[in-house]
């Protein structure tokens, strides 16, 4: 699994393709409607596309909880994987936000490394909790910016434009940390996620409020709306009125926000931070949105199916883990799942519109 | 001499086509069309918009497959069917869209390259630049044109650029000179309809020395009076059917657009309102941009004001200058009375003007988004409880719109996709009209769209202006203005020329302001 190689193509293409699933399956469902009773449940293939993901996860929960009955269908392991992917969720969300939007931002790793590295060293040099995070909002903030006038303003194109800053946050973690460990001094900073409520971290809590406040924004709000359709048809929506500029650079810079955030979450449950932090995190939070582009609402990036993919890249290489696998077989499971789920919903999409025409 | 070379060679048709239909999902396209094209020549190929003219270089070109029973011959030698690009061009024949079909980012040299070769010892072989570029020059030359081979096209202006690829569509890979002049056959599709007046003589000279070199030309234009400047003979198709080849020295302009244009007594005559005198909602004054040169315009409310023109007159580009969506260089706009100068559609339509483009699958619609989401897009304020998105109301107000412009299915949840061209474009409509605002611009709102829905659109149109909307039509389809513009201006190469209204406005008579206008000038 290696996205930025491919060309800034790849998520128009996809996307297009997703849809077009979407397209068919619609066609299928309003056609039995009026004209062909015969043909009234919907075929393995529709079913496959929308829920194909869960069923994996599903499958793999009791594959697992089979092989591995002592150790995986625990309490402490569930509590452990959630609690591990609170993070990691926030940050896939930031990604559907320029996604939706119909470019790629590829520095949110980067922000999300930036941020943990500032909450520590502002943390550590005496700085009140509030003031930590509110920088580290800060700094997500003017990076999502800087992206946005790049992007927008300038027409510099996405991929690029976000990889640049990618990489000037990289060096300006080398200069920040020294190129050594950082390791966070304070307690209460740690207790901003380490705190228990109903004997989970509230890290959890976090996230699921944020996934609340997405989907709210995204599903029910005219901003969500026209973020969407800035992402599928950007001259029409301008053309209709709506002010794709706006949605655009707000989707760069509430991805920055929600980034930052994740790296300062990131900082306080950990309490270190490492000079090269952040760039790991990217690909699994694309991962994770592509994966969730493929059920629940296919062909839309969607929050719930993000979460889903977070969940299923996350079931699956504990499992693997608690199995005894190595390190790299995780990473062949996480790079397949993505090009299975995202294949099957491609080819499905192409063989159902080849029917229907 | 090298007439009479080729003459013995192949005989005196370059190309000859028998039989040919092709059909659309039981829509005849072409119909059993027969016609030759004279070697060292150049055939004129008219018709009007839907004529089936695109489609009979499609099929040339190999780009569509023919309905069985054509026959085609070039140079002599009968062509297996269906053509491939491939065999198009060993056959000799090339082709010149109206978008030249240049690369912009590359040298003059690597475009001409790659539509023949580079000059390089097999595919992996090293390219060398001198042979290439002394081959290019020498091409260039015998086109005066005086550009460096090196040069990036996206340099050019529109008026070289169309010679470099005219040039490029004349080259000959290893056979030079006059040889391959007299071997090609190159097909000009509107090669002048986005040049200025004063550039299209530089054109047209060039394409008579062509000739005079033995060049075989088919030339595809809507401007009659380049066709009988340059043109030998005359094919015309309308509605699929051939209606005339014949040579066209003894035709006037006048014989020429009735030819094209034809009878059409059988179609029925929509009534015309009385024009009605509104308040001025719209007025425009020397609104100048890429291509406009100082337009002036008045639109009053009730009335429904065309804006007739070719293929590059500027329409499209006054329609968005108006709807907020690119900027005039120069030039004054008044919207009942007040100022107007939007920057962007959204102000635009604040201010009460909506647009419906030209591009209806990518400006008109959002296809992956549900007819709800299309119709309420830009206009989901009406649509909110406390911020949020208050389904239900969006709903209805959907499927209000929906019945008042009589979109089918009357399924808001579809997608917009699945409709006909048709109900895409009521959609589109009902979007622009549906919420209120003063005037209301349509681009070709017909292009792609079957006949019924035309009528329904129409009548939609008719409507909304006799509640007092204030419409701007363009369109390069004359058909559209009969019997629903109060009024029509004649657009051509960026100003306004004439103006018709009443027993005026018809098909013909269109045709022949835009005619004249080429002959005017």
């Amino acid at each position: 699994m290696n996205p930025p190689t491919a060309p800034t193509k790849t998520p128009e293409i996809f996307q297009k393709e997703a849809m077009s699933t979407t397209a068919s399956s619609t066609q299928e469902r309003t056609s039995t409607k009026t004209t062909k009773p015969a043909r009234k449940r919907p075929d393995v293939g529709t079913i496959a596309t929308s829920y194909g993901v869960i069923i994996f996860l599903v499958l793999m929960i009791i594959v697992f909880s089979v092989l591995l009955p002592d150790t995986f269908p625990t309490s402490d392991n569930v509590k452990a994987i959630l609690s591990d992917q609170s993070i990691p969720v926030i940050l896939a969300l930031a990604a559907i936000l320029p996604l939706a939007a119909g470019e790629f931002d590829l520095s949110l790793g980067a922000i999300l490394g930036f941020s943990a590295i500032t909450a520590i060293a502002l943390s550590n040099a005496g700085a009140p909790l509030p003031v930590v995070i509110l920088a580290c909002l800060a700094v997500g903030a003017i990076v999502g910016t800087v992206n946005a006038i790049l992007v927008v303003k300038v027409g510099v194109n996405a991929f690029i434009a976000t990889l640049a800053s990618a990489t000037i946050l990289s060096g300006l973690n080398l200069l920040v940390t020294g190129s050594s460990l950082l390791v966070l001094g304070s307690d209460a900073f740690g207790a901003l996620t380490t705190t228990r409520v109903f004997d989970l971290q509230v890290v959890l809590a976090y996230a699921i409020v944020l996934s609340l406040l997405l989907f709210y924004v995204i599903e029910k709000t005219p901003f969500g709306r026209y973020l969407r359709a800035t992402g599928m048809g950007r001259d029409a929506a301008r053309l209709s009125g709506v002010r794709v500029d706006r949605y655009l650079a707000s989707s760069f810079i509430v991805a920055g926000i929600l980034a930052a955030l994740a790296g300062a979450l990131l900082a306080s449950r950990g309490g270190t931070a490492a000079p090269t932090l952040g760039p790991e995190f990217l690909l699994p939070a694309y991962a994770a949105a592509f994966l969730g582009a493929t059920t629940i609402k296919p062909g839309y990036f969607n929050v719930w199916g993000t979460v889903i993919g977070v969940v299923l890249l996350a079931v699956g290489s504990n499992g693997l883990t608690l199995l005894g696998a190595q390190t790299w077989v995780t990473n062949i499971f996480n790079g397949a799942a993505l090009m299975i789920a995202v294949s099957a919903s491609v080819l499905v999409g192409k063989r159902r519109r080849k029917a229907s025409s | 001499m090298i007439t009479s070379d080729t003459d013995v060679r192949t005989g005196s048709d370059a190309l000859r086509i028998e039989n040919l239909s092709k059909t659309f999902s039981g829509q005849r396209a072409l119909n059993e069309v027969s016609f030759a094209v004279p070697r060292g020549k150049i055939t004129a190929l008219l018709g009007m918009n839907g004529s089936g003219k695109s489609t009979l270089i499609k099929v040339l070109a190999g780009v569509y497959q023919p309905d069985p029973g054509a026959a085609l011959t070039i140079g002599g030698t009968a062509m297996p069917l269906p053509m491939t690009p491939r065999t198009a061009h060993e056959a000799g024949l090339r082709f010149l869209h109206q978008d030249v079909g240049l690369v912009d980012s590359l040298t003059i040299a690597d475009n001409f390259a790659f539509v023949d070769r580079f000059r390089a010892p097999g595919t992996f072989g090293p390219i060398s630049k001198r042979r290439q570029h002394e081959h290019v020059a020498a091409t260039l030359e015998k086109f005066a044109i005086s550009v460096h081979p090196g040069a990036l096209v996206g340099s050019l202006n529109p008026t070289l650029r169309t010679m470099v690829g005219l040039a490029r569509a004349f080259q000959d890979e290893e056979e030079s000179g006059v040889q391959a002049f007299a071997k090609n056959i190159v097909v000009l599709d509107e090669p002048t309809a986005s040049l200025p007046v004063e550039e299209v003589d530089t054109i047209l000279t060039s394409l008579e020395e062509l000739k005079a070199n033995g060049g075989t030309v088919i030339y595809v234009s809507h401007r009659t009076e380049e066709v009988k400047r340059i043109a030998d003979q005359l094919v015309i198709l309308r509605d699929g059917k051939l209606v005339a080849d014949e040579p066209i020295a003894e035709l006037g302009v006048d014989d020429i657009v009735s030819r094209v244009v034809g009878k059409r007594l059988e179609k029925t005559r929509i009534p015309r309102r009385g024009l009605r005198e509104g308040d001025v909602v719209l007025a425009a004054q020397g609104i100048t941009g890429r291509r406009l040169r100082g337009v002036d315009l008045k639109v009053r409310s009730g009335e429904i004001l065309g804006v007739a023109g070719l293929v590059g007159c500027g329409r499209s580009e006054l329609i968005r200058i108006l709807a907020g969506a690119q900027s005039p260089s120069s030039g004054h706009m008044e919207l009942a009375g007040k100022s107007y100068a939007p920057d962007s559609p959204a102000t635009a339509i604040a201010a009460g003007v909506s647009c419906v483009p030209q591009e209806r699958r990518r400006e008109g619609a959002v296809l992956p988004m549900s007819v709800r989401e299309n119709i309420t897009l830009g206009r989901l304020k009406t649509f909110t409880r406390n911020g949020a998105l208050d389904g239900r109301k969006e709903r209805n107000g959907a499927l209000r719109l929906i019945e008042q412009f009589s979109v089918k299915p009357a399924d808001p949840s579809r997608l917009i996709g699945l409709l006909s061209g048709g109900n895409q474009q009521k959609v589109v409509v009902a979007r622009a009209a549906g919420f209120g605002g003063t005037a209301l611009l349509l681009d070709e709102p017909t292009q792609g769209v079957d006949a019924l829905a035309k009528q329904e659109i129409a009548n939609i149109v008719r409507g909304l202006a006799a509640d007092g909307l204030a419409v701007i039509l363009a369109s390069t389809d004359f058909e559209e203005f009969v019997g629903l513009c109060d009024r029509v201006l004649i657009l051509d190469r960026g100003r306004l020329v004439a103006e018709a209204t009443g027993e005026d406005i018809n098909e013909e008579h269109l045709a022949l302001l835009c005619a004249q206008q080429g002959a005017a000038a």
